[in-house]
């Protein structure tokens, strides 16, 4: 009887052909894995080899730079040396300030370094894209404009992000114009960032947040309200006092936050009876900030709210307060009646003498 | 407090590679003799198995062990209890500056530095090798 593959015989057959196939085709791919994973080995230490050549060739040029001594003439910059050059380069710049900085952009500039992070913004990967908008940045180099406000509208957040602070440090003026409606508009990006790029901006930043806070809704007026507090800019007393009379009590909180002067003190006060105790914590802590003398009553009397923070913020603002010295707090102290307004009063004293 | 020119030796404890470098290269110039150490507990090690140099310029945020920990060893150890200690302290943080100067050192650096205000800084301290 022939065998055939419906037979015991045959049947093992196929599955043993099978296996020594698959076995082979396993080795096969193991292999070649194991060939790639040399290869790239090899390619990797050539890279590290290449970019350490380059530090060697470059660290001494830019540490002279640094201390003042630029080379009269610059070694040409290789092909391959000019990544490893952009990331010690870039390095260096957020690492140093004042005179170090702009020798360091005197030779990059001479180096063609503008030119080359230009082209890479343009046409590179995503990591060299990230890599030349810093460098741009730090060159405040006017011609990439273009390119970094095409960067700063893609939708990858640590491209776009990247993007805007370089625009800042290139035109702190456009820059702040553009970007302060962005950054209100922008809820998912954190206001410790926004706060971080719209600093270097400087007094354009501020003077952009005055001219836009007026025009937003209660929606969007607690955010700019917030940034303008992240910023410490001193806002118009009129936009203040508008807030602070606001229906909204988002809005009401975050201009609360943002009392630094005297100007808007009636309101304030008039907000420490407020029936929420979010506006009474903020009032409180306001009140702290630029309150008189006179005031400790006010302050006294949130000791014994219903609300645990409002009592609080309202014993840590008692401390705050000017012209109220140790000998008053304690004589405070003991005068209150209320066991617990005592107690929150001892504890901020407590944890202001702890530092 | 000015060393003369036999003391004129600084330990600076950096895990920044390429700040470290830019440090030697300075100070080095300027006639210091410079030992490097690139973490916490090497310079532990050090402080523990060597006399004082003339200055310590020292990083906050150090692997294993941070620059806080670091002052706090130096003025433990009788020979370097008087050695100056200049900090190098991140931007924004007045809490690191204060705790600086409260765990004992006695002048510090805020990062990104200025090179030129470092040096001065340093030169406070000690009397460049000529």
């Amino acid at each position: 009887m022939q065998a055939s593959f419906l037979t015991p015989t045959g049947h093992s057959d196929i599955f043993i052909s099978a296996a020594i196939w698959t076995g082979l085709a396993a080795l096969l791919l193991t292999l070649l894995l194991g060939l790639q994973i040399i290869a790239m080995r090899i390619g990797l230490r050539r890279r590290r080899r290449g970019e350490a050549r380059a530090l060697a060739r470059w660290r001494p040029v830019l540490n002279a730079a640094i201390v003042g001594e630029i080379p009269d003439t610059l070694p040409p910059l290789r092909h391959g040396e000019r990544l490893p050059f952009l990331r010690l380069w870039a390095h260096l710049q957020g690492s140093l300030r004042g005179e170090a900085n702009e020798a360091l952009n005197e030779v990059a500039r001479r180096a063609g370094i503008d030119v080359y992070a230009r082209t890479l913004l343009a046409r590179g990967a995503r990591p060299a894209r990230l890599l030349a908008a810093l460098v741009l940045g730090h060159l405040h180099d006017r011609p990439s404009w273009p390119l970094l406000m095409r960067m700063a509208e893609v939708p990858d957040d640590t491209l776009s992000l990247t993007a805007l602070w370089a625009l800042v440090r290139v035109d702190p003026q456009a820059a702040a114009d553009y970007m302060v409606p962005l950054f209100i508009q922008r809820e998912d990006w954190a206001l410790s960032l926004a706060a971080g790029i719209l600093q270097q901006a400087g007094e354009p930043a501020g003077a952009a947040l005055a001219r836009h806070l007026p025009l937003l809704d209660a929606t969007r007026l607690p955010r700019g309200l917030r940034i303008a507090e992240a910023l410490h800019v001193t806002l118009p007393a009129g936009l203040l006092a508008s807030a602070l009379r606001s229906e909204a009590m988002p809005v009401v909180i975050a201009a609360l936050r943002g009392v630094r002067t005297p100007e808007t003190i009636a309101d304030v006060r008039a907000l420490l009876q407020h029936e929420d105790w979010q506006v009474r914590v903020q009032a409180a802590r306001a009140l702290g900030r630029v309150g008189e003398r006179s005031d400790a009553e006010r302050l006294v009397a949130l000791l014994g709210d219903a609300q645990w923070w409002v009592r609080y913020r309202a014993a840590q603002a008692l401390l705050e307060l000017p012209a109220l010295s140790r000998a008053d707090l304690d004589a405070l102290r003991a005068s209150l009646t209320d066991r617990f307004a005592a107690d929150m009063l001892s504890q901020a004293m407590a944890e202001s003498e702890a530092g | 407090m000015q060393n003369d020119t036999t003391s004129a030796s600084i330990l600076v404890v950096e895990d920044d590679d390429h700040i470290s470098q830019v440090l030697r290269f300075m100070l080095e110039r300027q006639g210091y003799r410079v030992t490097h150490m690139a973490d916490g507990r090497a310079a532990s090690e050090h402080i523990a198995a060597n006399g004082p140099p003339g200055l310590v310029l020292l990083d906050v945020m150090l692997p294993y062990v941070d620059g806080f920990e670091i002052v706090a060893l130096i003025r433990a150890q009788p020979a370097w209890r008087e050695v100056p200690v200049l900090m190098l302290t991140a931007k924004n943080t007045e809490r690191d500056t204060v705790r600086a100067l409260d765990a004992g050192a006695n002048d510090f650096v805020i990062k990104p530095f200025q090179p030129q205000e470092l040096l001065a800084r340093v030169r406070r301290f000690l009397r460049p090798a000529t």
